[in-house]
């Protein structure tokens, strides 16, 4: 019953951000649905500082495609590691279509977590609730 | 005849032209160099080792089989090219890694889609439910929403046609050209099998799709005219000016009984220097570029090629004195799409 509580009630409070250049990405909806209500989508991050990304507690950031405004040279790779280092307290979690490889190992040193694109509703959901 | 093999100092062959049966039939023998008949016709063979590396030669030459020595002195120039045949191994082997790595990082996006097209409106929570009755649970989430169902299913149809698209991107890598079927199709009807996956872009961009009744029919490969027509319809959805119409026309000559295909469209304009460039791979138009929309470049490359093979041309025709800038200063102008049949 306790447990229970605890993940509604963060639920309700927990802001969570997708970093993802494919703005139909439908797991946003998924979560919102299960009870994670603040969860949004942007397309990219045009500065470190915006109000979506200083509000989130969980940002999930997409390893393609992103971190272009900003300019970053391993776009989203660039862009995660570069929120973990402004934001430490934040959970930064990198997902891809890529498989394993060096360039994915040397981030998850930095990060939180990882998640393949095509996980289903439950492993991002219980990911979700892990850093919440 | 003078085949080898080569196997570097890592064990790895970075050539071989001797075909493994043949090369059972040396290896059995423990001699560097020996004459020997196969099937009546006599060879010689000769293994040589430098560095680590190791080449095995087989020849029906008549001078290497009267002399060792020539046939090793032959073999010893090969040393020589192994750093740079091992160099293109590892560059060939790279670039299949690139392929495959591509092939496989679209189809789990695709795949990602699909995954969450479908539970987004079926939860996998509704499964977990130990009570009987999942039937009725299934049908109660559809019908909360049968609008969104529906539209779930014409794109999961759409994300399956564009991983043919992608499986067909790998295979010409692998060899250039397609296994082709051709039979009699009626046009207008492999037409609506394509659009009926892109009708949600369609409506999502208030663009009318007007397609002319017609039974033509026409001998084609049905999987890459598919493909084909994917990458322009695909090309279409992206660069149509939004709330405009989409005319399509099939047409036969009366005089040549040559049969067209005419996409009319309101589209971003093409700059003249464009028009052959936009078919080559990796190129996208500069106004597509300016507005952020362009994509790989690949489509409509991919789409002439597999015409080619279905007996038909892919041309553009850029009406650049319609050209007009509207909605956020992007420049649109009237652009034909036609496939041409021989």
């Amino acid at each position: 019953m306790d447990i229970e509580d605890s993940i509604e009630s963060k639920k309700s409070r927990t802001k969570i951000l997708f970093i993802d250049d494919e703005v139909k990405f439908k797991v946003v909806k998924i979560l919102q649905a299960a009870g994670w209500i603040h969860t949004q989508l942007i397309k990219d991050v045009k500065s470190l500082d915006q109000i979506e990304v200083k509000e989130s507690k969980i940002i999930f950031v997409d390893i393609q495609g992103v971190g272009k405004e900003l300019d970053f040279k391993e776009e989203g790779l660039g862009l995660a590691s570069a929120l973990k280092e402004k934001y430490p307290h934040k959970k930064i979690i990198i997902y891809s279509a890529e498989q394993k490889g060096d360039r994915f190992h040397k981030a998850l040193r930095q990060v939180d977590d990882s998640i393949s694109k095509d996980a289903d509703p439950y492993q991002f959901q219980s990911l979700v609730e892990d850093h919440a | 005849m003078f085949l080898y093999k080569i196997t570097d100092s890592n064990g790895i062959t970075i050539s071989n032209s001797i075909p493994s049966d043949l090369e059972k039939i040396i290896l059995e023998y423990h001699d560097k160099t020996l004459k020997i008949t196969i099937n009546e016709t006599p060879y010689r063979f000769c293994k040589l080792s430098k560095d680590g590396n190791n080449i095995l030669g087989i020849t029906d030459n008549v001078d290497m089989i009267k002399s060792a020595k020539t046939m090793a002195k032959e073999m010893s120039f090969l040393f020589r090219s192994i750093e740079s045949l091992r160099v293109a191994y590892l560059m060939a082997q790279n670039e299949a890694t690139i392929h495959v790595k591509r092939l496989i990082h679209n189809l789990v996006t695709l795949n990602a889609h699909n995954i969450q097209e479908v539970y987004s409106i079926i939860p996998q929570e509704i499964m977990q439910n130990k009570k009987s009755g999942w039937k009725e649970r299934v049908v109660e989430r559809v019908n909360s929403d049968p609008y969104e169902a529906s539209l779930s299913l014409v794109r999961i149809a759409k994300n399956s046609l564009k991983m043919k698209t992608e499986i067909d991107v790998y295979n010409t890598l692998q060899s250039d050209k397609p296994e082709i079927t051709l039979r009699s199709h009626e046009i207008h009807r492999v037409l609506m099998n394509v659009l009926y996956v892109f009708f949600p872009d369609f409506t999502d961009k208030g663009v009318k799709v007007n397609v002319s009744e017609s039974t033509i029919r026409t001998a084609i490969d049905y999987e890459t005219f598919q493909v084909a027509v994917y990458h322009i319809i695909e090309n279409t959805v992206k660069y149509i000016k939004p709330d405009s119409p989409l005319d399509i026309n099939i047409i036969k000559n009366s005089q040549t009984n040559k049969i067209s295909i005419t996409f009319k469209m309101n589209s971003l304009s093409i700059e003249a220097e464009e028009i052959d460039k936009i078919f080559e791979e990796g190129y996208s138009g500069n106004v597509a570029r300016k507005c952020q929309r362009s994509g790989s470049g690949i489509g409509l490359a991919r789409a002439r090629a597999l015409l080619k093979y279905n007996n038909a041309n892919l041309t553009i025709e850029a009406k650049y004195e319609t050209a007009k800038i509207s909605i956020l200063d992007h420049v649109y102008q009237d652009n034909i799409f036609s496939i041409n049949f021989h």
